[in-house]
C-alpha cells in the first residue's frame, strides 16, 4: 500500500478523438505525478485532439491539487491536445476561487457531454 | 466530539479530511460547506507535511448557546512561520503557485488565527459556524 508504484491510477479512454479522464480517487501528490505521465504518454500515443478532464467524482481539491492538473493540462496544450475540466463541484469550484485558484485559460464546463459538444464546434488546432 | 488525528502521511491527511467532512456534515453543514471545510482541511494538513513533516489535527465540535459549528486546529512542532503577515498575503500573480494557502483559508473561516514561533511551530485555529 505505501510503495509509490502501487498508487492509484487515473483511467484515460479515447472517446471521440478525446481522451477523457474521469477522476474517481481521492488525490495525492503520487497519484498526480502518475496522471500527468500517463496521460501525456497517451496523448502522444493516441494522437488525441482534446483531454477531458472530469472532476464531477472529486470531493476534494486543495490548491495543490489544483495547480499540478493546470500544469498537466497547460502541458498537454502545449502537445496539441485542447484541455477542458469538466463537472467541478460546488462546493470545490466555491473554495478554489476563495484560494485565489484560477484557471482563465482553461475551458470548463458543467457536464462531459458539454465538453464533447465543445470539443466538436472548436477548431481544429494546428492545421 | 473531538478527534484528533496525526498527520504523518499522506494516508493520514486523508484521514482528516474524510474526518473533518462526516463532522461538518454532522454538524448540520451543507453540502458546498462540507466541501469548503474539507478543503479547508487539505491546506492546513498539506501545509504540516510539507513544511513541518508531522503534526496533528483537532476536529472540534462547536455549540455556543444553541450555536452550531466546527473547529479545526492543525498545529506542528515545525521550524514556524517567520513573517506571518507576508504568509497571510496573496501570492498568485508571480510564480502561479498559491504559497501557503492561508489567505484563501482565512478568507472560507467565521474565525481564523495563527499562532507561530520561529523553531518551535505553528498553530492554526479557524472556526465556522453554520449560518
Amino acid at each position: 500500500m505505501t510503495a509509490g508504484s502501487d498508487a492509484a491510477r487515473i483511467p484515460l479512454q479515447l472517446l471521440r478523438g478525446c481522451l477523457v479522464a474521469s477522476i474517481q480517487i481521492d488525490l495525492s501528490d503520487e497519484v498526480l505525478h502518475l496522471f500527468q505521465q500517463d496521460l501525456l504518454i497517451a496523448l502522444r500515443d493516441r494522437r488525441a485532439r482534446a483531454v477531458i478532464l472530469d472532476l464531477s467524482g472529486v470531493r476534494i481539491l486543495d490548491s495543490s491539487d489544483f495547480e499540478s492538473i493546470l500544469r498537466t493540462l497547460r502541458m498537454a496544450r502545449l502537445m496539441g491536445a485542447v484541455p477542458v475540466i469538466a463537472g467541478l463541484r460546488a462546493g470545490i469550484a466555491a473554495s478554489l476561487v476563495e484560494l485565489g485558484a484560477s484557471a482563465a485559460d482553461i475551458a470548463t464546463c458543467i457536464t462531459l457531454e458539454q465538453a464533447f459538444e465543445l470539443m466538436e464546434r472548436a477548431p481544429r488546432q494546428g492545421t | 466530539m473531538e478527534y484528533r488525528v496525526s498527520i504523518h502521511s499522506e494516508p493520514d491527511a486523508t484521514r482528516a479530511i474524510m474526518q473533518t467532512r462526516r463532522s461538518a456534515a454532522a454538524a448540520g453543514f451543507d453540502a458546498t460547506r462540507v466541501s469548503i471545510l474539507g478543503t479547508i482541511a487539505s491546506e492546513l494538513v498539506r501545509n504540516i507535511l510539507k513544511y513541518a513533516v508531522s503534526g496533528e489535527l483537532i476536529i472540534r465540535d462547536l455549540d455556543d448557546h444553541g450555536r452550531r459549528g466546527l473547529e479545526l486546529v492543525a498545529c506542528d512542532q515545525g521550524p514556524g512561520i517567520r513573517d506571518i503577515a507576508e504568509a497571510l498575503k496573496d501570492h498568485v500573480s508571480t510564480s502561479g503557485t498559491l504559497g501557503l494557502g492561508l489567505p484563501g483559508v482565512k478568507r472560507m473561516t467565521d474565525e481564523f488565527r495563527i499562532e507561530s514561533e520561529v523553531g518551535k511551530g505553528t498553530t492554526v485555529t479557524i472556526r465556522k459556524w453554520l449560518p
